[in-house]
């Protein structure tokens, strides 16, 4: 039972973390808050179930296909629905995400009306035993390969020059500004990017996790409670709540109801918020 | 020696308010100008007007001849317009070198006085000692001299500085200053903003002087030093203090 | 809009054709159940109680400035405060109205001081109010009290004012919102005038720490206002329950009911009070235009949503403040000959107590 937990908390853990960490790259270097990000994985799942794979292949292509599809979509509403609203005083920004969280919600319930649907296995295998837990293939592929991408961002973030960009936008966008930076570039890019990601988490994620259009919602609350809780200052500090998470989650399903496990956690976020946001605010949050 | 910055009825704006109403100013070739003004009169304004930060309208903008209204900050840095700003605005979370190296990526490519990075050392000895320190627990003078290095490692054309002695003890500001000399000794023009009156006329080759948004005098530096009974008037500072810096 | 309570003295065109539409448009909501298909009333009843829970967000939302995704809550509250206390255990129905309004207003208290207190920004305020709602919510849906996932039945009988029910009916229940939402319009309107309180929330709202040196006790009133707004927003939660005989988590308690309110009063105009009214009655309308047209009502509601959201991104992208203002400002356009300085310093003088 606690192999269960760990085992499984561990392997979700590590996809929360990719999808906080989409979540977070946007927070960090624009100080947007995107109450859409959750349903941009969205967009990853329905698209895949829309375009059914049926072979590795056409999964890893179509998987490839959302994702830029999401860059697109993230590029257009950063430039036309966001870019407007920074730097500004007001509360634009966060009903404009929150409207267009709800829009693709209910665009997704109405095209997909059916809650809770997958799609098949892709991967060429299914199932693996890890200390004595069954493990799905799915689960299995989708935590490596978000592991995987996470290293790779992690990279792109510290090695490249577009993260030195990103990460000199999060720590003074006077600086960038001073220093030539072209910053709106850089958030379009940044945001669309946090899409992309979101997108290619939600692919990852569809062969095994039912998806209803409420999830998007779900899965934003979670995003933020990486971000605030451990993604202030490194992107490994989301990694590892992402972690905790998902060991919480799997540790509560198995004591107590789903529902109250969720309930238990978003509560847990309130807190998390009352204790926390000085550190974000006050603190202009970079990158260590 | 051509004008490296010409600017004719600059109107710069913050939010609704108009902060600098039909100002002229000209920086020449190879020259150091001073733009004083007491606080509030509207010389960091002036600039990031200038830079393209803020909603700004003019006659005639030119830099080294080309036409700049409407230019975005990014572009005004990639002609050659580097301004190292009051608030230093540096990236605390990267080393000194870092700070510099994203700057010297970011050069424009014309033939801007080089200032490899090795040179900026030799300018800026503290500097070297501190090279992977990061910038965020560097004490206030190491911070003004890393923004104008930062500054010059982007190979301005034209080099503004808003206040590089804001808040620094007396022997720093004269490093500082002597610093500055020398790289206005390489031919480089450089607008100087501070409201340290005496210092920044002696170093100086022409003055503006900026009251409420307006250009109040426009002289030759000695010309307007000779004024200063005018000036401490004006700038409702005492001359006689200035050694002690602003 | 004001000047219909201040005397009916209206100070310029605008608040003329204003102050006629209101009158005419109260008229209108009072005679009719008469003039409209019976089916219809309970769409018009719909109406109200989408226009008054925006209302009573606006309380907190546009007046106070505190953009909250907690007042499902209050909603909830107020609808499972009958639905457990009269239709489980017998209480007086009003009795149960009553304490469902205590209780709400209590959180709605609690929340705002825990949140002042720990000094939370606006995004975070809206981010930790929708953990909370979403909380409330995942509770109710695991606790046998408020019935789980199947909710509770009203298994009562008998009608009347005293038990307020009326089976077949929708008229009486009908007009009990109908003055249930002036009343809560006069009081609103009572309140941003003639109170200390009151007045001082249009200034907490645009810089809470100025309006702090003006000496308002901005934490004391932000309290007072989610206080006063969560209690008011009980009530149409108790008269939907009422009205459908019905509560669950699902039908009361979800987090996009809350954020239907905040959106639907930035639609209609945060900074009016007829705003957030106009678009609820709007919202009940494109509904039932949908419903006519043969579209499945889980689609209905999908849309109705959409459009929600499409409307108020465009709104705000256009720079505007809502419908309600935007028609003022229209207003204001084709009578711009007209306007003489008095009026226009007689606006802002009352811009910066109310909010017509």
């Amino acid at each position: 039972m606690l192999m269960q937990i760990i085992v499984t908390g561990l392997l979700q853990g590590v996809i929360y973390a990719l999808i906080g960490l989409g979540l977070f790259l946007v927070f960090n270097v624009m100080r947007v808050v995107n109450f859409a990000h959750g349903y941009f994985v969205l967009i990853g799942m329905y698209g895949l179930l829309w375009l059914d794979p049926g072979s590795l292949a056409s999964y890893l292509l179509y998987a490839l296909a959302v994702a830029v599809a999401a860059v697109v979509f993230g590029y257009v509403i950063e430039r036309w629905l966001l870019e407007f609203t920074l730097h500004k005083p007001g509360h634009a920004q966060l009903v404009i995400t929150i409207s267009l969280g709800i829009a693709m919600q209910y665009f997704f319930q109405i095209k997909f009306p059916e809650p809770y649907q997958t799609i098949a296995n892709p991967w060429p295998f299914s199932s693996v035993q890890i200390f004595g837990v069954t493990v799905s293939a799915g689960r299995l592929m989708a935590a490596i390969i978000s592991l995987a991408l996470t290293i790779a961002i992690s990279w792109i973030v510290y090695r490249t020059s577009l993260g030195q960009n990103i990460r000199a936008c999060s720590q003074s966008l006077p600086g960038a500004v001073h220093v030539g930076i072209n910053f709106p570039w850089v958030y379009r890019s940044t945001f669309a990017f946090g899409a992309g990601i979101a997108a290619v988490a939600g692919a990852l994620l569809i062969p095994f996790q039912p998806v209803s259009p409420h999830y998007g919602l779900d899965l934003t609350i979670k995003a933020f409670i990486l971000v605030v809780i451990g993604g202030v200052a490194s992107i490994w500090g989301t990694v590892i709540a992402g972690v905790l998470l998902g060991m919480a989650e799997s540790a509560g399903s198995v004591y107590i109801s789903g529902s109250l496990t969720s309930s238990v956690i978003y509560l847990m976020f309130l807190l998390v918020i009352l204790i926390r946001p000085q550190g974000l605010i006050v603190r202009k949050a970079a990158f260590a | 020696m051509d004008t490296a910055l010409s600017v004719e009825g600059l109107r710069v704006w913050r939010g609704r308010s108009e902060i600098v109403r039909s100002v002229d100013l000209t920086i020449p070739g190879g020259q150091v100008v001073a733009l004083l003004g007491a606080n509030g009169a509207g010389k960091t304004t002036l600039i990031e007007g200038i830079l393209g930060q803020l909603p700004m309208k003019a006659e005639k903008f030119e830099l080294f001849g080309d036409d700049v209204r409407g230019a975005k900050p990014w572009e005004m840095v990639r002609k050659g317009l580097v301004v190292v700003p009051q608030e230093r605005y540096l990236f605390t979370d990267m080393s000194v070198e870092e700070n510099l190296e994203i700057a010297a990526k970011r050069a424009g490519r014309h033939g801007g006085h080089r200032f490899s990075l090795d040179e900026l050392y030799d300018l800026f000895p503290r500097l070297a000692e501190r090279k992977v320190q990061y910038a965020g627990t560097l004490s206030g003078g190491e911070r003004s001299m890393l923004a104008i290095a930062r500054g010059l490692a982007l190979q301005p054309r034209v080099l503004v500085l808003d206040e590089p002695s804001l808040g620094l003890a007396p022997i720093i500001v004269e490093l500082i200053m002597s610093t500055i000399q020398r790289i206005a000794a390489s031919g480089l023009p450089i607008l100087l903003v501070e409201q340290n009156v005496n210092q920044t006329l002696a170093m100086s080759d022409w003055g503006y002087v900026l009251e409420s948004g307006e250009i109040s005098s426009s002289d030759s530096s000695d010309a307007l030093l000779g004024s200063a009974a005018i000036l401490s008037g004006y700038l409702a500072v005492d001359v006689e203090s200035m050694e002690g810096g602003s | 809009m004001t000047s219909l309570l201040s005397g009916l003295r209206p100070s310029g065109p605008r608040h003329a054709i204003n102050t006629v539409l209101v009158v005419f448009g109260l008229a209108f909501a009072f005679v009719y159940p008469f003039v409209v298909d019976p089916a219809m009333v309970g769409v018009g009843f719909i109406a109200l109680i989408y226009a008054m829970r925006n209302f009573t967000w606006n309380i907190a939302g546009g007046l106070a400035g505190l953009l909250s995704l907690a007042h499902v809550a209050g909603f909830g509250i107020g609808a499972f405060a009958v639905a457990i206390l009269a239709w489980e255990h017998g209480f007086n129905v009003w009795l149960a109205i009553l304490i469902g309004m205590a209780l709400s207003g209590i959180l709605g208290v609690v929340v705002s001081l825990i949140m002042s207190r720990f000094g939370v920004n606006a995004f975070f305020f809206a981010l930790g109010t929708a953990a909370l709602s979403l909380a409330v919510s995942g509770i109710a849906a695991s606790w046998s009290v408020t019935g789980q996932v199947d909710g509770l039945q009203n298994h009562t009988s008998g009608e009347g004012f005293m038990k307020l029910q009326w089976f077949l009916d929708p008229k009486p229940l009908y007009y009990v919102a109908l003055v249930a939402l002036i009343l809560i319009v006069v009081l609103t309107v009572w309140m941003t005038r003639r109170t200390r309180f009151g007045r001082s929330l249009p200034f907490i709202r645009e810089d809470p720490d100025m309006a702090a040196s003006m000496g308002i006790d901005v934490i004391r009133n932000q309290a007072l206002a989610m206080g006063m707004s969560m209690a008011l927003t009980a009530i149409p939660g108790s008269l939907i329950a009422q009205y459908t005989s019905f509560v669950s988590y699902e039908s009361v308690l979800t987090l996009e009911i809350g954020i239907l309110m905040l959106v639907g009063a930035i639609i209609g105009g945060s900074s009016t009070l007829a705003g957030p009214i106009v678009a609820g009655i709007g919202i009940a309308a494109l509904e039932e235009g949908l419903r006519s047209f043969d579209v499945t009502s889980s689609s209905v509601s999908s849309i109705t949503q959409i459009v929600y959201a499409a409307v108020v991104i465009l709104i705000l992208r256009l720079g505007a403040d809502g419908i309600v203002p935007m028609w003022n400002a229209l207003l204001d356009r084709l009578f711009a000959t007209r306007r003489g300085e008095g009026e226009r310093a007689q606006e802002s003088d009352e811009k910066e107590t109310t909010h017509a």
